[in-house]
């Protein structure tokens, strides 16, 4: 174990060696990438398996397994909107075989929000590699009696205050896209959190809020039954899956706000061994059966190096950061 | 389209030899993890996802839904005869069912529960077909305001029905709300009673707090007397249900399954909370409420058949609105994704065999249950002839297993010693551990949904009265009040009492 932050932390990676049945022996040796991997990988997906990035890393953590010849096993450890599973990694062995499905929340919101936060995203991964985006989708309600983001805001202007935007949460993308729209926009919003994305995507639907950043397969249905009206996407350009929605950015130049994954190590990890990774993971979201099923979730299959990798994170910290200083969000105690 | 073309359509493809099997393989897994406690659908769902892309959409989501109504059955069995819920929604259970067993009912109360079940899931399917989509509506209309009403007189109603000193059940029930606020705060995202733990950031697992306060702490209980076997494993009984006990299960079915219906169409509000309504309903129409709490087979038939009936019927929202209830759910429709069929409202029309042959599943599913569990009864209550010192330590393995692979976090583990102990003293006060578990579970919700009232009201306290649905509740709730005030109620629920202190 490299890092003994607190006893908690030794039990909890102690209980981990023991649960995932490696012999606690192998892990003080150095790993060598020659003959990496001679026994199983484990990714921790830091959330309840539910939702498209647990089942995009469970179809590469099978690919993988056939390419890398050991068993590739994705474990669930959920907390505190994504920290609790990301500290497990942070503080593992840095050999190759426990990896990290990173995600924007805990590795680039949660260093802002959150001072409690037991790692740095920055200093304490070695990245790999990015695997996919998804934009979220602005909806309204079609009796707000708006069809354009433009016309959103006047009538936001005209009522300030009045209008109110759901979240999945403080701190999640849904919350800080809201923020960021404002800050963009220079309007007044009420912030509503609901307990997850199906709790507000329905208080939409329901007509108990104004709009919502929804995930786009989610609100693709209702889109297209005329029960919800997309503004606008979050990502730079426009989906491929849905051509007809323009995107945020052909408004507010540089308006992007996408949930992403992606895959990283412990820092230390041998270079050879990341660079090795995000090579067949280069390769395993390049086949376009693999793709497919990556779009069908609403995502973007995205990779690339790890040097990219670890300049986006960075890029992206400060992204986020600026957004949560310039709406003076409250800070978690 | 044709209500029975429709159906002999879905019957068609759900009894395709295949898609028996699948169903089969589904509801045989579902028991059985739902017999390991804490090992729930979501972790057996996620792991078995990936073997489904290979399937047919139908085929792949008849199994997965056969593993989710299988555990929501599966539950019980540990809850009756070992007073562990293996799920939340088998909390309720353990009151009445795990008494039945210390009685020597273990088998009857095994085929009540599974007969319930039955019932709630036939009732629940026909309705997803006869009426599924426009109940969605239902849900939509449902804002906070009617959320927290509903819930203030869930609470109100168990105060009024609470055995034993009132004042006892408030602190109890308050003091399970305490416990429950523990975590991030949804509205302001701040953190409150974590003591700087990160395991408390998310607040503390339901499961965690059940499996302590009923499992472990009637382990402890047990072994206070060291060598006796009080224990219901002594005794066994006839296997099947007296004509007594069956007459005594119908109405208390019937109405379980009408509650249970109505709480699986919200999304959020979930088995949990319709199982503690429907006992909550049981108590209070009850000629003689005192049997309660010491084996009446009402207080197990009436929760287990709505427990199944919102199982079922939280397919509605899933379905129809594309909007998972549940994290299961949300996995579900990954599930559907993957297989390049978006969820929500055109599904019906655009797939129907899939939407059709899947409700089909459903009512071959919980017949499959029946066949799987009656036979099967015999072989849980043997269980019970082994020696206490041997099923005792198997006990706290496998909660110990379960608590973990929940987070995988260890300061589980020790909560559900601390539960343990807390429980123990409970009983030992002569506490009711019930309105403790109604405070834990309701008492969050009903803080998140009173701030998203005033918050999208902005802080006008009007919008509880304004809105009808939330209006009615609290009628109701005031008509609760004042008939706990008046003086002549209130004398008659002190004879209840002196019953059940002496009984």
């Amino acid at each position: 174990m490299p890092k003994l932050i607190n006893r908690r932390s030794f039990c909890h990676a102690a209980a981990f060696v023991a649960a995932s049945a490696l012999s606690a022996h192998l892990a003080t040796v150095p790993a060598f990438a020659d003959d990496y991997p001679d026994r199983p990988v484990r990714i921790v997906v830091p959330f309840a398996p539910s939702g498209g990035g647990d089942i995009i890393v469970r179809l590469v953590a099978a690919q993988l397994q056939a390419r890398l010849g050991q068993p590739v096993i994705v474990e669930n450890s959920d907390g505190a909107g994504g920290a609790v599973g990301s500290a497990v990694v942070a503080e593992s062995a840095p050999d190759g075989y426990t990896l990290l499905m990173a995600n924007v929340a805990p590795m680039a919101i949660s260093v802002t929000i959150d001072p409690q936060l037991p790692y740095n995203p920055r200093t304490d991964f070695a990245p790999v590699s990015l695997l996919a985006t998804f934009p979220n989708v602005l909806v309204v309600q079609p009796s707000l009696g708006v069809n354009t983001v433009q016309e959103l805001v006047e009538k936001a202007k005209a009522t300030p205050g009045e209008l109110t935007f759901a979240s999945a949460g403080n701190g999640s993308t849904t919350h800080l896209s809201g923020e960021f729209l404002k800050l963009k926009a220079g309007i007044d919003l009420t912030h509503v959190p609901y307990r997850g994305g199906g709790p507000a995507l329905t208080a939409v639907i329901g007509g108990e809020v104004s709009m919502y950043f929804s995930s786009l397969p989610a609100a693709k249905p209702h889109i297209e039954q005329g029960t919800l009206k997309a503004l606008g996407l979050t990502s730079l350009e426009r989906s491929k899956a849905a051509p007809d929605i323009p995107a945020l950015a052909e408004t507010f130049e540089g308006f992007e706000a996408v949930t992403w994954i992606g895959l990283v190590a412990p820092a230390g990890t041998p270079e050879a061994i990341t660079e090795r990774l995000a090579k067949e993971i280069g390769e395993i979201m390049k086949d376009e059966a693999i793709a497919s099923k990556v779009r069908e979730l609403g995502a973007e299959p995205v990779t690339d190096t790890p040097a990219e990798f670890k300049d986006y994170i960075s890029s992206e910290i400060n992204k986020w950061g600026d957004i949560v200083k310039a709406a003076k969000l409250e800070i978690a105690q | 389209m044709d209500i029975f073309s429709n159906l002999a359509l879905g019957f068609g493809v759900a009894f395709s030899p295949e898609n028996l099997l699948y169903c089969f393989i589904g509801v045989l897994l579902g028991t059985f993890i739902g017999v390991l406690p804490g090992v729930g659908p979501l972790v057996t769902i996620a792991v078995l996802l990936p073997l489904t892309f290979g399937l047919p959409p139908e085929g792949a989501l008849i199994m997965l839904a056969g593993i989710y109504y299988g555990a929501a059955y599966g539950g019980s069995t540990t809850a009756i005869l070992l007073n562990l819920p293996g799920e939340s929604s088998s909390v309720v259970t353990c009151i009445d069912g795990y008494q039945m067993a210390r009685k020597g009912r273990a088998g009857a109360a095994l085929a009540i529960a599974a007969i319930g079940s039955f019932i709630a899931g036939c009732f629940g399917t026909a309705l997803i077909a006869l009426a599924g989509p426009p109940l969605t509506a239902i849900a939509l209309d449902f804002g906070a305001a009617d959320y927290f009403s509903l819930m203030l007189m869930a609470v109100v109603f168990t105060a009024a029905l609470a055995q034993g000193s009132l004042s006892k059940s408030i602190i109890m029930a308050l003091v399970g709300v305490l416990i429950g606020l523990a975590g991030t705060d949804v509205n302001s995202g701040v953190r409150r009673f974590t003591f700087g733990a990160y395991g408390l950031v998310e607040g503390i697992d339901f499961t965690v707090v059940a499996m302590g306060l009923f499992a472990i702490s009637e382990i402890v209980r047990n072994l206070e007397h060291s060598g006796s076997q009080e224990v219901a494993t002594a005794k066994v009984g006839n296997l099947m249900p007296s004509r007594q006990e069956l007459r005594e299960a119908g109405f208390p079915i019937l109405r379980g399954t009408l509650v249970g219906t109505f709480f699986g169409i919200l999304p959020g509000a979930g088995q949990t909370i319709s199982s503690f309504a429907a006992y909550m309903i049981e108590k209070r129409v009850s000629r003689d409420p005192s049997k309660f709490g010491k084996g009446a087979v009402a207080g197990l038939a009436a929760p287990e058949a709505a427990n199944n009936a919102a199982a079922q019927t939280s397919f509605i929202p899933t379905l129809s609105l594309g909007i998972p209830g549940s994290a299961t759910m949300a996995l579900m429709l990954g599930a559907l994704m993957i297989q390049g069929i978006s969820p929500g409202p055109q599904v019906m029309s655009q797939h129907p065999a899939l939407f059709w042959g899947l409700i089909a599943s459903m009512w071959i599913g919980n017949l499959l249950l029946v066949i799987l569990n009656l036979p099967l009864v015999g072989l849980w209550v043997n269980m019970l002839r082994l020696p206490y010192r041997w099923l005792f330590p198997a006990i706290l393995v496998f909660c110990c297993i379960g608590v973990f692979s929940i987070n995988y976090s260890p300061l589980d583990i020790y909560l559900i010693a601390v539960f343990g102990l807390v429980g123990y003293v409970l009983v030992k006060l002569n506490c009711e551990v019930t309105p403790f578990i109604l405070g834990f579970v309701l008492g969050p919700m009903i803080e998140e949904n009173f701030r998203r009232a005033l918050l999208l009201s902005k802080g006008d306290l009007t919008t509880f009265v304004t809105s009808p649905i939330s209006a009615g509740f609290l009628f109701l709730t005031a008509i609760v009040v004042i008939a706990m005030i008046v003086p002549a109620l209130r004398k008659k629920k002190d004879e209840v009492v002196l019953d059940g202190e002496t009984g």
